[in-house]
């Protein structure tokens, strides 16, 4: 019986349907295009970042009411999809999910990527950008050491940490891939640059095993670590004392909102790379249908954490706070909201039909739908509280300028400019690892 | 694991199970294997020793997660001491963040370190890159690897578990 | 495939991986010497000044008060930078013709100042007030080191913001008694009683001193 995520196929074709798209690619005039798109992008976000180091933050609609805006969403945002490519090679490696295997490769790398770019947010956000090394505990000549109690200094050590282990484990788990690219490659030049990145992997019984050994602590390891990184953002906020701020729910609450939005990415990177590398046959729709499972589950955690929130406001008898749902619902913000709620909670629940959890289309403007409401849920956390805090006289809407839209663009095309030429570096699953579930499933 | 070793080729995992399995009770020690992905099954098979990057990665991880804990103790109570808001010097709650994203990428790099170092990687140049055979290792080749030496003689191999070809690495 | 690397590659990518973590590490360490090293912070350095002004000569051997020149340091936030009168009240009568003071006569002459070249230059967001230093038993030397020895004036701390609080945090080792402040040489070797019951004299209240409003407003 072989499983439905992996149809049997011989070891030897999944070597070439996963190496050759890199050693022998052949995408011609589509690549380019999305090349030069992500890089016209890249570009946009690079002369954004260098207009803020030139002027200052004040390019941005942020003011000494919404002090925050798009920089801080976008760092949520970012840092949530960043969040889901660990959890999924690491929690499901650890319950031993087999449909992980074909996924996890570019699911760490988006993780990498949206950390990466997630980390610049609040740097760029800093206002003197340039002195962001201050965060770090070093000796310096000011005889000073970063405040500790700082939610800023927690971010700083969240991300550092995340991106580095994410970083070693991508690499520890892609090293074995390297080896195959190394024995498939024809050139000198591709076989010296793999078999570096290889150092030698000699496929050894006694390496497999210590390689095992490092692997599955990385994984142990990494479900708390993306659980804490997150949950250090959701205390951002909820360490502040503003009101729609200040809740105990918050870490638990933004860690399953990144893996939702995480796991909406991953989706849609799915669905292109099978349709990039014709792999549908290590990609398959029961992929789609249990992504799509988790994406309704989560959605549902995520309405039951709303309605948390509107039942704290309601029985706390807390006036700001329940001025501030209030605000959410009928405020100058709530077509904003209304939106939300409809991308997160209601549109996911189309998923209870088996039909549409298989259609491609259906799954693919679903997933997309879910990342635009998780951004507004960011930006509306944000600015919904800012814009209406404690002193009335401060009251000011929080209104994005060219520039916030520039860098949120920026930063989309800088995710897909990487995976561009992620896809045409490195094997975009994991070789070994699917040859190993294949032939586990098979008896 | 020095030496010359002698690679006998299988088609498939089975018979490279079935092999190792076969010169295990022939009393053949030292073995390894070649596989396109890990088999677990080899680890008891060829009795693999359990390698000691994890008590490496657990030692790492504490120390890193206290050296962290005390340079915040030391830099809020002794080094700079600030008042904020009457929140006690030692706020250990707070502490605890930087203790355990410390801790686990202490833990991750130092576990990093004794995986190449127990595996004596990187090493480009190796007498098992030779044979052009062997790059099939990480394709859909399976070797199973015994010390040129202990080997039984190559006709008594072929009786016993009929290898497709059998590959001698130089020391 | 064959061999693809030489043997040596073995040592050379090895030494590659060390240096990965080398020289990150290494360049902060540097970087950490050379913030501290006298290029960056300027000790050490003599500024050129539009007059050859010996504070040798004027203090130590014709012993000038500090406070004749730069009248300003007991009361205000800065000491002072004299007006060409001031060089003038001696310089109407002594070296009349001489080559070095062209330059006050001709400012003299002209009434346009002399343009004298900053040689401690504090950052413009710390606060530092002479005044209250003096008040407090900080003598001139403790900061400006032995003026009376130096032909040309030069910065002898490093001015940092670390060596700011070195003080700040354990000032009693730092005072002297009040007839010694305007001496053009530091007391040398202060014991800890005697730092104690310094601070006690000036009646310094230690608890504020590194306090950010101390020096940031």
């Amino acid at each position: 019986m072989s499983s439905p995520y992996l149809p049997d196929t011989p070891p030897a074709a999944i070597t070439a349907a996963i190496a050759d798209p890199v050693l022998h690619p052949d995408w011609g005039w589509r690549w380019w295009l999305g090349l030069g798109v992500s890089g016209a992008l890249t570009l946009l976000m690079l002369v954004s970042i260098w207009w803020l180091f030139r002027m200052g933050v004040g390019v941005w609609g942020v003011d000494s009411s919404n002090i925050w805006g798009f920089a801080l969403a976008n760092y949520v945002w970012w840092i949530g999809i960043g969040n889901a490519g660990t959890l999924i090679s690491a929690l499901l490696l650890l319950t031993r999910q087999r449909w992980r295997a074909s996924i996890s490769r570019f699911a760490e790398a988006m993780t990498l990527f949206a950390a990466a770019i997630a980390g610049l947010m609040p740097i760029l956000h800093l206002g003197r950008p340039w002195l962001f090394y201050w965060l770090a505990p070093y000796p310096d000549t000011m005889g000073l050491m970063p405040q500790w109690r700082s939610p800023l200094i927690w971010d700083f050590f969240a991300i550092a940490s995340y991106l580095l282990f994410s970083l070693m484990f991508w690499y520890t788990g892609a090293l074995p891939d390297f080896a195959s690219l190394r024995d498939r490659a024809a050139t000198k030049g591709k076989q010296m640059v793999y078999g570096t990145l290889a150092m030698g992997w000699r496929n050894s019984a006694r390496h497999w095993r210590v390689w095992q050994d490092y692997y599955g602590a990385m994984a142990a390891l990494g479900v708390p670590l993306v659980v804490s990184v997150h949950s250090v953002v959701g205390m951002d906020f909820a360490a502040g004392l503003m009101p729609g701020w200040a809740e105990t729910i918050f870490p638990p609450y933004f860690v399953v909102g990144a893996m939702y939005s995480g796991f909406a990415m991953v989706v849609v990177l799915a669905a292109a790379f099978r349709r990039a590398l014709r792999i549908p046959h290590l990609i398959t729709d029961a992929h789609f249908d249990v992504m799509a499972r988790v994406l309704l589950f989560c959605a549902l955690v995520m309405t039951l954490s709303y309605a948390t929130e509107w039942f704290y406001a309601w029985y706390s008898q807390e006036p700001v706070e329940r001025f501030l749902t209030h605000t959410q619902f009928f405020g100058p913000y709530a077509p904003f909201y209304w939106t939300m709620l409809a991308c997160n909670c209601l549109i996911p629940q189309l998923f209870w039909l088996r039909a549409l959890r298989r259609s491609l289309p259906a799954v693919l403007v679903i997933a997309v739908l879910i990342n635009v409401g998780m951004w507004l849920e960011r930006i509306l956390i944000i600015s919904q509280t800012l814009s209406r805090g404690h002193l009335p006289s401060q009251w000011a809407l929080f209104v994005p300028t060219f520039w916030d839209w520039a860098l949120l663009a920026g930063s989309l095309g800088f995710f897909s400019l990487l995976f561009f030429l992620f896809i045409r570096w490195v094997p975009a699953a994991s070789i070994h690892e699917v040859k190993e579930r294949i032939h586990e499933a098979t008896p | 694991m020095s030496g010359t070793r002698l690679l006998l080729a299988f088609d498939g995992p089975d018979a490279l199970l079935a092999a190792a399995r076969a010169l295990r009770a022939e009393g053949v020690t030292d073995m390894d294997a070649h596989t396109p992905w890990h088999m677990e099954e080899l680890d008891d098979l060829l009795a693999l020793p359990r390698s000691n990057v994890r008590p490496v990665m657990l030692v790492a991880g504490l120390a890193a997660g206290l050296g962290i804990y005390l340079l915040q103790w030391w830099t809020s109570t002794q080094g700079y001491p600030i008042n904020s808001g009457g929140r006690p010097l030692n706020s250990w709650p707070a502490f605890m963040f930087a203790v355990f994203e410390t801790g686990v990428l202490a833990a991750a790099f130092a576990g990093l370190v004794a995986f190449l170092v127990t595996c004596r990687l990187p090493t480009l140049n190796h007498p098992f890159f030779v044979p052009a055979a062997t790059e099939a290792a990480s394709d859909h080749g399976f070797f199973l690897s015994l010390p040129a030496q202990d080997a039984p003689d190559r006709l008594t191999l072929e009786r016993m578990v009929a290898p497709v070809r059998m590959i001698e690495v130089g020391p | 495939m064959a061999q693809i690397f030489h043997a040596r590659a073995n040592t050379i990518i090895r030494i590659c991986l060390a240096l990965l973590l080398i020289v990150p590490a290494g360049t902060v360490a540097a970087w950490m010497v050379v913030m501290r090293s006298d290029y960056v912070t300027g000790r050490n350095e003599t500024v050129t000044q539009p007059v050859m002004f010996s504070h040798r000569h004027h203090t130590a051997e014709i012993g000038i008060d500090c406070r004749y020149c730069h009248s300003s340091v007991e009361d205000s936030a800065f000491a002072g930078i004299p007006p060409t009168e001031t060089c003038m009240t001696c310089h109407s009568q002594l070296f009349t013709e001489a080559d070095m003071l062209a330059p006050v006569r001709q400012s003299w002459v002209s009434g346009t100042r002399l343009n004298w070249n900053r040689v401690h230059d504090l950052p413009d967001y710390v606060y530092f007030n002479h005044s209250v230093h003096l008040a407090g038993g900080v003598a001139c030397t403790t900061c400006h080191g032995a003026v009376g020895e130096m032909r040309l004036t030069r910065q002898v701390a490093p001015l940092t913001m670390e060596w700011c609080l070195s003080c700040h945090r354990a000032p009693g080792k730092n005072l002297s008694p009040r007839a010694t402040l305007y001496d053009p040489f530091p007391t040398e070797g202060k014991s800890a009683e005697e730092g104690h019951a310094l601070l006690a004299e000036y009646g310094i209240d230690t608890s504020g001193l590194t306090d950010c409003s101390a020096c940031h407003r």
